[in-house]
């Protein structure tokens, strides 16, 4: 069920994906041009958390309401210049997944590098990761939704402002550059305050709209990184939706690059 | 044997001073556990008038802690199997129970665990820490191996060493248990050759990225072989086959290289054993297609080559055999994934058939379902006189060692110079026995029609498994 997961750097981005930010910027410049800025600037943002580490819950919905749980835990590393960042996550539930681990090395100019821990038969399996738009857990998260993203990967266009229940946004459109996106395009609103991402529609490869990301409870972690308590995403298409919890998040918790290796992915509880 | 080192190590563990000194193994520890009830048809009634189907049961419970931070942790990890019909399937297994700790770039296990090499899918030939738990009917579970592990990393080159402390005898099924021998294993009286029965193994593995897309990996194991060899025990009144565990030095390669959906991949061995020294290898691709026909589904296709140097004299099934595998996954809520396959020996036709597919039902349940079919190739000619199977036996090079060959002839033609000797059969029907009993010889002795020893065990197996 895990094969093939595409996920990039995890804590950072699960999050961070949606919490996107921008900077002060020129009056003259094209909305292209905008657009980039934006991002720019959220991306500039989230440097400095070193690590991370969370606890996740996701809770997936069916059109009848039926629930279905998940828990895992994720830890992250900040890579350097060269390095991307590196993730863990370990499965706790659901009881047969259990100790079931997925290693992330996120590059910036090359395929993300994934191994998968299968405890069952203590075999840990590389993951050829070209899959972005398949699900991620039997989720409406896609691999892409989850494994964030860097900002040389998509196009982007500045929209207009609008302004929402007193709140400024930033509406921002992005075009993913990689053919196996499962997206044509996203609009996102940032928040001019912060550069949080409070809402994005994704659009599908006929382009028509997939699905809804929504972002609440906002909390500020060591003075500076912005995260959301709960994501939800809502499957426009299929009636499904899936609320997705963070709990327990920890920055420079003192993680080193020895938790990051296919001899901790074995071990990882 | 198996029995007695857990029961030691059960009486260490729980005795009152050891109690003293392993209590903080027993502090804030987590339980897991998984139970199974199977049960299997088949399509066929036994060879050996044995059932038809066959329930059993299994649970394996998992017990984890860890102090100092992380560093020191401690993992109990006990199993037990209870079959309807076969008494060698029932039985207990300490899979794991060791002590880990772990540094910066270097981490050790002491205790029983279970270790995986390997990267192919229908056959892993490197992988030989462990003895196979071969009652289990998957070939890949195995039993707990008492060692002492020390793993190096140095970023993403990881060196392990591994002192192997005790050997495991393999399982086999039981007289009365289907999959099993056309004539009984006697796993009580097993044989060593040259090798001590606690003989203590060594093993290195390094294992390295040769490239982005590349990774290698490179074994060395030195001690009693996992794979037994087999004698006949020459009573043709009881006829056992007795496994003969021998030295083995074995030097394993994996090869693995990723692009895009593809993966290719390579396992080879190169054994020395004192009988002979040959090389054996795994190798294939397979190409996974994601989200096929706009749906969540991945379509994973898998072809391997199966090969080895001493082609039909090779106890394995597999010597120039293709395998050809589709594992189709739902990505769906219930993990719902399918596996349907087949190995095919295009020499002699035969084939081995089998079809997988499991579900999550709930939050803690889960369904398999496992279909496996074995394709025969016609009527296989078995002697009908002792003098004929003689004749067979003898030019079938079955029996490896030279000496117990040259008694089996020997025997076999006193037998029928001596006609006499008949009057020992006492009854028609005991003569009967002795025909049959060297028909299954000769049967076992047929390295073209080896998958022929299960032809009557098609069977269905359904698991439902809990976990708690």
């Amino acid at each position: 069920m895990l094969n093939k997961m595409k996920l990039r750097s995890l804590c950072s981005s699960l999050v961070a994906a949606a919490l996107i930010t921008l900077p002060v910027i020129g009056q003259a410049e094209t909305p292209e041009a905008k657009g980039l800025a934006v991002f720019e600037e959220a991306d500039r943002r989230g440097d400095g958390y070193v690590d991370s580490k969370s606890g996740m819950l996701m809770i997936l919905k069916d059109k009848r309401g039926n629930t279905s749980k998940r828990e895992m835990r994720v830890k992250g590393l900040e890579g350097g210049d060269k390095d991307g960042d590196k993730t863990l996550m370990i499965f706790d539930t659901p009881k047969d997944q259990k100790g079931t681990a997925l290693l992330t090395f996120a590059h910036t100019n090359k395929d993300d590098d994934q191994w998968l821990y299968l405890p069952a038969l203590k075999r840990v399996k590389k993951i050829a990761s070209k899959k972005k738009s398949g699900p991620f857990m039997g989720s409406e998260f896609s691999f892409e939704d989850i494994g964030g993203s860097e900002v040389e990967e998509y196009e982007y266009k500045f929209l207009r402002d609008e302004t929402v229940d007193g709140k400024d946004f930033f509406v921002v459109e992005s075009y993913p550059k990689d053919k196996y996106s499962g997206y044509t395009r996203i609009v996102s609103w940032i928040d001019k305050e912060h550069y949080r991402t409070f809402k994005a529609e994704f659009y599908d490869r006929k382009k028509s709209h997939l699905k809804t990301l929504s972002a609440t409870g906002f909390k500020l972690y060591n003075d500076k990184f912005w995260r959301p308590d709960m994501l939800e995403m809502i499957n426009h298409q299929t009636g499904k939706s899936t609320v997705l919890e963070s709990k327990d998040t920890v920055f420079m918790s003192g993680l080193k690059s020895s938790d990051f290796n296919k001899n901790s992915l074995k071990r990882a509880r | 044997m198996n029995m007695r080192v857990v029961a030691v190590l059960m009486m260490t563990v729980f005795s009152q001073p050891a109690l003293a000194l392993f209590e903080p193994l027993f502090d804030d520890g987590t339980w897991s556990a998984e139970m199974n009830g199977e049960w299997r048809y088949f399509n066929d009634p036994g060879e050996f008038g044995q059932s038809r189907s066959a329930l059993s049961f299994s649970a394996q419970a998992e017990y984890y802690t860890d102090w100092n931070d992380g560093v020191d942790s401690f993992t109990f990890t006990p199993f037990m199997r209870i079959d309807q019909i076969d008494d060698e399937r029932t039985h207990l297994d300490l899979r794991e129970a060791y002590w880990g700790h772990v540094s910066d770039n270097w981490e050790t296990k002491v205790g029983f665990t279970r270790v995986f090499w390997g990267r192919t899918e229908f056959l892993n030939l490197v992988d030989v820490v462990n003895q196979k738990d071969f009652v289990e009917g998957d070939t890949t579970e195995k039993l707990g191996q008492p060692l002492m592990q020390l793993s190096l990393v140095h970023e993403v080159v990881i060196l392990d060493f591994y002192v192997l402390t005790g050997f495991r005898e393999r399982t086999f099924q039981g007289e009365d248990g289907r999959l099993r021998a056309p004539i009984g294993i006697d796993t009580d009286n097993a044989r060593y050759e040259g090798v001590d029965q606690n003989n203590i193994d060594f093993a290195v593995r390094w294992s390295q990225p040769l490239t982005d897309d590349l990774e290698m990996a490179f074994s060395i194991f030195s001690g009693t072989n996992r794979d037994p060899r087999f004698d006949f025990n020459y009573d043709l009144f009881d006829p056992k086959l007795i496994p003969v565990y021998t030295h083995m030095d074995q030097f394993g390669l994996e090869l693995e290289y990723i692009y895009e959906g593809w993966v290719a991949k390579l396992e080879a061995v190169s054994v020395e054993t004192p009988k002979e020294s040959y090389t054996a290898a795994v190798g294939g691709v397979e190409y996974t297609f994601d989200g096929v026909f706009e749906s969540d589904l991945d379509v994973t296709l898998i072809a391997e080559y199966l090969w080895d140097e001493r082609g039909s004299a090779s106890p394995g099934f597999f010597e120039h055999d293709l395998g050809f595998g589709t594992r189709i996954t739902f990505n769906d809520e219930q993990s719902t994934e399918i596996l349907v396959g087949g190995i095919f020996d295009f020499d002699t036709d035969e084939a081995l058939y089998s079809l997988e597919a499991s579900r999550r039902i709930g939050e803690s349940w889960r369904v398999e379902i496992l279909a496996t079919i074995v394709a025969e190739r016609g009527e296989q000619e078995l002697g009908q006189t002792v003098s004929e199977i003689a004749t067979i036996l003898a030019d079938s090079g079955f029996v490896a060692d030279d000496l117990s060959a040259q008694f089996a002839i020997d025997l076999i033609t006193d037998i029928i110079d001596e006609k006499g000797l008949l009057f020992l059969f006492t009854e028609v029907n005991t003569y009967d026995d002795f025909v049959n009993t060297l028909q299954q010889v000769q049967r076992l002795a047929d390295t073209d029609r080896k998958l022929s020893i299960l032809e009557s065990d098609d069977y269905v197996q359904v698991e439902v498994k809990y976990f708690y």
